[in-house]
């Protein structure tokens, strides 16, 4: 049974989320209106769907604290951002927490039906971190068959999360023996979109290093 | 798990005036479970929905094409122009079913004579001049017949 959460102060914003996700009677609904009760709420049990309204100012937290908050405690499940439409700057600031999706008010019913299929697929994939666990295990014993193959995965990851540094980091590992050049410049990359990213701060050293 | 059951889906409705017709409607899509948005360019005009209305509202010129976009109004699956002026009402149902391609559009209309306009686009109308003068009229030949 999907559980979802909503966050925010707008009755009619999280009363139309509802009434249209109800209309399948395996989802379970659940809404906030301020982002440390929904915070606690999440440590008890993780969602498998998250709507946050951006607007959401309630508390010591606002919509995006709270996402630097779920991105810093690692939490994995998708999350969609509420916004109005003149908030685009907001909603740029929002992409940087890994959220899979944002919806402008007014929204359809099928706008929150699409979102909703598209997390419960996302659900179903294995999550980012073991992707990247996943990839960077195959690069280390990487042999000249797989080369392609893996390549072309990392290159997707890149497409999907363009705003994330792990793709450069792998990329970096990657081509660290075959053009060192490239992986010190995804290296810089990866470590520009996220200066405390530790494991791409000590292979670039390294690199510099050895140069 | 997808959301396709037809009996079960929630439409998205656009209602344009937001007086005292365009305030029952939306109040009656809202209470059907349909998501709702409503135009008005007077933000007073809102008080007239009911406290459990739950759609969206939008203060502006409802004959604005950006107005229109915000509202997505192309993705509207029935469009209600219930302002109290004829000439905005056509104006609004023309630009709703020519640029934005919304097909199911009806509109007010309150004189009679303007009746053949919107016919001639094609455009569904509800007229109260016509509805009250069609039941007195039929009051006149109940009573010319007893």
């Amino acid at each position: 049974m999907p559980l979802i959460y909503i966050l925010s102060e707008e009755r009619n914003v999280s009363r139309n989320i509802i009434t249209i996700l109800e209309k399948d009677d395996n989802n379970s609904i659940k809404s906030f209106t301020e982002p440390d009760e929904i915070l606690n709420e999440i440590r008890n049990k993780k969602p498998d769907l998250l709507f946050v309204d951006l607007k959401v100012s309630k508390g010591e937290l606002n919509g995006i604290s709270l996402l630097d908050k779920l991105k810093r405690y690692d939490y994995n499940f998708p999350v969609v951002v509420v916004t109005s439409l003149n908030s685009i700057e907001a909603v740029k600031k929002a992409f940087q927490y890994n959220v899979i999706d944002y919806i402008s008010i007014p929204f359809t019913p099928d706008e929150i039906t699409d979102i909703f299929n598209k997390a419960m697929e996302i659900n179903k994939e294995p999550t980012y971190n073991e992707k990247i666990k996943d990839l960077k295990k195959r690069i280390e014993f990487m042999n000249a068959e797989d080369n392609k193959e893996l390549e072309d995965q990392i290159k997707s990851l890149f497409y999907k999360n363009p705003s994330l540094p792990q793709p450069h980091y792998l990329y970096a590992l990657f081509m660290k023996n075959k053009n060192p050049n490239i992986a010190i410049k995804n290296l810089k990359a990866s470590l520009a979109l996220d200066p405390n990213f530790k494991e791409a701060r000590i292979v670039l050293d390294e690199m510099e290093n050895n140069k | 798990m997808n959301f396709k059951n037809p009996f079960k889906k929630s439409f998205y409705y656009v209602v344009f005036g937001c007086g005292r017709l365009g305030s029952i409607i939306a109040n009656e899509l809202s209470a059907k479970g349909h998501s709702v948005v409503v135009i008005d360019r007077d933000e007073n005009s809102f008080e007239n929905l009911s406290f459990d209305f739950t759609g969206f509202t939008l203060v502006g010129e409802a004959n604005e094409i950006e107005q229109m976009k915000e509202a997505k109004i192309e993705k509207a699956n029935g469009v209600f122009v219930l302002t109290p002026d004829d000439n905005t009402n056509i104006m609004i149902a023309l630009t709703v079913k020519k640029y934005f391609n919304v097909d199911n559009v009806i509109a007010r209309v309150y004189n009679p004579k303007n009746i053949k306009t919107f016919a001639k686009h094609k455009i569904e109308i509800v007229c109260p001049t016509m509805l009250a003068s069609n039941r007195l009229k039929k009051f006149i030949s109940k009573g010319e017949k007893e």
